[in-house]
């Protein structure tokens, strides 16, 4: 035990003891084998998810509008209304980029949740960077999606200073294999990505109550922002949140996706995106590899992992965690 | 079938393509090279005597031709012999490895005999001729260490010199050398008829003044006094000159085989491949009986033409597409560039995903590394910082201005264009660039890069856009190292199918599923303790 504090390295044979996923494996043996390529705009355009979410009857946040030509831009006050709460996006976004989350309007005058001020010119720019697909994966031309802002569950926010904490499930071949709670902090910006220095806590997947976390690859108790301990909350409305996960896999039909959830304060657990390329920190967060419960998932008959057998798999999957919990 | 089996097929299959058209052009190219260095001649002897009484009457009164033998490096293409009214034969010694045409005739009579041969010199086989090992045997050894009126082991002369040669410590080599230094260095040159003596070794010993012959009897003659078996070898310098005489070095075995010495030309352990033995053991071609009277040989020599594919090979045919090496050598450092990209781009999908190193972009290391292959580095450098600098200074200044996005790169590769332009002016104004050669940035690569680093460094910290440059500059300053590599380049240039090779390992790469280099370090804390 001593000894694991102070490595600075560990051997493959280790690590593939441990069931660890690595990027390369994921990539060859996990997307290219489940993900066909020709259902990735599904999860890559978030206008498309959406749709297939409200086809579905998955709650998602509530479109007010969408941009897609230069010339919307200048309607974009007109449509907007007087609504004062809104979420700026780009369509083709990867990782958050692009995304402003505007929580006060004064006049023309807007000013994000963390309360920086958006003038009127610079919120119409950054609408054309996001057309001209500045954060579009390949560089295409965007679309700009105005939505509804979510107002998070109080118990959330409550160990989250800035931003919105948002929920991710790994869902395997229609079974909900991981989950994690992702935290943003004052380092990351507000935003919930664990490369920017976002928090995570593993959640187990039975009780939705988390354990574990992790900052910057390192294990860590405490939100470092708020001081708060980040294992024990207990995640509002947790059931249907799982339930909602599997149907979103259904409807994409993708074998192996993240879903993000954010937990509204009214509506419950609301998708916000899909990921046909979750990374692999929610192994750091939960301190134990994934390949176990793939493999476990693996060895099920379509009829197990599909319906509502899938409920019976989940404490099954959540014991191959605690028996290896440190 | 599964991705993983076909593309195990697949790499298989251009692997055996790499190797087979690789194989197929090495071969190629090594026989037309060997083509130009070998050569064709035609040797021909043409002896004349007089036979007064029969030469079949004992085993010695036999005219004893010495015939050139098939070698690794000397390949006897085609011989033919004319004697009109002798009975011939020919006999291989093996020990030796010598070959006669052995003459007998019955009747007194004047007779001539011509003997041709064509002969292919092999000058790159000649090292593995010498790699030949063999043992001595007893009688050999004996015959090779005899005393006698040819090599008078006992004469006070050489006995003299033998004493001052080193002793004690010395290898059998340092005192061959010596030798060899004594022989080939401190006698004089002599023509045949000066006083008559100059092949004879005591007279040689005593005046200090050889022929060919009598240095390689001396030679012989030491060697045997030193304990090393010794011989004489005659044969033919493949040039072409007019009456050609055979020469005389000799053989020294030491070392498990026959090494050869050449005191009159300074050739020591090895003999160039032009020099073609015919008799080893004796110092004439042509041993004649005592009862064969005006013994009288010639011998000539002639450079044959080489074959004429070799002539023809540069004619035009439309295989020489594939031949890039006849393109103008001006195009050949900007070919022999582009066919290292790929490997360039190898460096890059290694450190990426075995490593773990992350980069701008796929190819930007490469083709940033690629464009300081023509610059001086020194000064590459310091155009790509003010480069950088200046494109980045834009960018921060055209971000307030608020453009669309193909505008405000489009003014940011303008600044780069011109500082480029002033810098290239400004090295040349200060006569820092040594040979006025431009710094060839890829100017677009440029920009997009400067494009890429702000809004990365907007959106995600300036820490990982610093963190992708650091990587970036890793993986380019590999690539360079690879791209500045002048003679892989030229290898691709002349073998341009080993990127067979490069698509099987990049197919290897894109099915790799290990770890990455830095997840070892990433996933540390996840190793479950060991259970006792």
């Amino acid at each position: 035990m001593e000894n694991q504090f102070k490595r600075f390295w560990a051997w493959p044979e280790e690590l593939s003891q441990s069931g660890i996923l690595g990027i390369n494996h994921r990539n060859v043996g996990v997307i290219f084998e489940h993900n066909p390529r020709h259902l990735y705009p599904r999860v890559d355009n978030k206008l498309l998810t959406k749709q297939i979410c409200q086809a579905h009857d998955i709650m998602v946040p509530e479109t007010y509008c969408v941009l897609r030509e230069h010339s919307d831009c200048r309607r974009f006050l007109q449509m907007i209304g007087d609504r004062n709460e809104l979420v700026v996006k780009p369509a083709s976004g990867a990782a958050g980029r692009g995304i402003i989350v505007i929580a006060r309007r004064e006049g023309n005058t807007f000013f994000t949740s963390g309360n920086r001020e958006i003038l009127w010119s610079d919120l119409r720019y950054h609408l054309s960077t996001i057309l001209s697909g500045l954060y579009s994966l390949g560089g295409q031309l965007d679309q700009v999606i105005v939505e509804r802002r979510i107002v998070s569950h109080p118990l959330l926010m409550s160990i989250a200073t800035e931003g919105t904490p948002d929920v991710r499930v790994i869902v395997y071949r229609g079974v909900p294999v991981m989950a994690m709670i992702r935290l943003p902090t004052s380092r990351s910006g507000g935003r919930a990505n664990l490369h920017q220095g976002a928090v995570a806590a593993a959640v187990d997947l039975t009780t939705g109550i988390t354990f574990g976390g992790v900052c910057e690859n390192r294990a860590i108790t405490h939100h470092p922002d708020t001081k708060q301990p980040i294992a024990g909350i207990e995640i509002p409305s947790w059931r249907e949140l799982l339930d909602a996960a599997m149907h979103t896999s259904d409807a994409l039909e993708m074998g192996y996706v993240g879903v993000d959830f954010v937990i509204d304060i009214n509506m419950g657990p609301v998708v916000l995106e899909a990921n046909a390329r979750p990374g692999l920190a929610i192994q750091l967060a939960h301190r134990q590899g994934i390949l176990p419960r793939l493999r476990f998932v693996d060895s099920l008959s379509e009829e197990m992992r599909t319906g509502q057998q899938r409920w019976e798999l989940i404490p099954k999957l959540a014991d191959l965690s605690t028996s290896s919990i440190v | 079938m599964s991705a993983r089996v076909l593309s195990q097929l697949v790499v298989a299959g251009f692997i055996i393509l790499g190797l087979m058209f690789t194989g197929i052009r090495y071969q190629s190219r090594r026989e037309s090279q060997l083509a130009v260095e070998d050569s064709s001649w035609r040797l021909t002897y043409s002896v004349k005597f007089e036979a007064n009484e029969s030469l079949a009457d004992e085993p010695d009164a036999t005219l004893r031709i010495g015939l050139p033998t098939d070698r690794a490096y000397a390949e006897i293409l085609n011989e033919e012999y004319s004697h009109p009214g002798l009975k011939d034969r020919i006999a291989e010694y093996g020990s030796s490895g010598n070959r006669e045409l052995i003459l007998t005739t019955r009747h007194g009579d004047k007779y001539e005999v011509r003997a041709e041969f064509e002969i292919r010199l092999h000058p790159e086989a000649s090292w593995h001729e010498q790699q030949r090992l063999e043992s001595l045997s007893d009688g050999s050894r004996l015959r090779y260490m005899r005393s006698d009126e040819e090599f008078p082991v006992q004469d006070a002369g050489v006995q003299k010199v033998i004493r001052q040669s080193p002793k004690g410590e010395s290898s059998e080599g340092e005192i061959l050398q010596w030798l060899f230094d004594y022989c080939a260095n401190d006698l004089q040159s002599s023509t045949k008829d000066d006083e008559g003596g100059a092949d004879r070794v005591d007279w040689v010993l005593a005046n200090k003044k050889a022929t060919a012959l009598g240095r390689a009897r001396a030679l012989v003659t030491l060697c045997r006094v030193a304990g090393l078996p010794a011989r004489l070898v005659t044969g033919f310098e493949l040039r072409q000159i007019e009456n050609p005489q055979p020469h005389i070095w000799i053989e020294v075995f030491y070392g498990h085989r026959w090494v050869p010495f050449d005191p009159t030309h300074g050739y020591a352990r090895h003999m160039p491949a032009d020099f073609l033995p015919v008799r080893r053991g004796g110092d004439s071609v042509v041993r004649a009986p005592a009862g064969a009277k005006q013994l009288l040989t010639k011998y000539s020599l002639l450079r044959l033409p080489p074959e004429k594919s070799l002539l023809q090979s540069q004619s035009r045919r439309p295989a020489q597409i594939f031949d890039l090496t006849r393109l103008p050598v001006k195009m050949h450092e900007v070919m022999s560039l582009m066919l290292l990209l790929p490997l360039g781009a190898l460096i890059t999908a290694f450190f990426r995903n075995v490593i773990g190193i992350r980069t701008f972009g796929t190819f930007s290391p490469a083709l940033l590394a690629a464009s300081f292959i023509y610059a001086a580095w020194g000064t590459g450098i310091v155009i790509l910082a003010v480069v950088m600098i200046a494109g980045l200074a834009g960018r921060f200044l055209l971000e307030r201005l608020h453009l669309l996005m193909v505008p405000r790169l489009s003014i940011v590769l303008t600044l780069i264009i011109l500082c480029v332009v002033f810098c290239v002016s400004l090295l040349d104004y200060l006569a820092w660039t040594h040979s006025g050669q431009s710094v060839l940035l890829p100017l677009v690569i440029l920009t997009i890069l400067i494009e890429r680093f702000h809004v990365t460094a907007e959106e995600d910290g300036i820490a990982f856009a610093l963190q992708l440059v650091v990587g970036t500059t890793i993986v380019a300053a590999f690539c360079y190292l690879l791209l500045k590599w002048d003679d892989i380049g030229r290898l691709m240039l002349i073998y341009p199918e080993a990127h067979f090779l490069t698509i099987a390992m990049f197919i290897i790469m894109g099915r790799y599923s290990g770890y990455r280099l830095v997840e070892l370090w990433r996933f540390r804390d996840l190793v479950k303790p060991k259970k006792q």
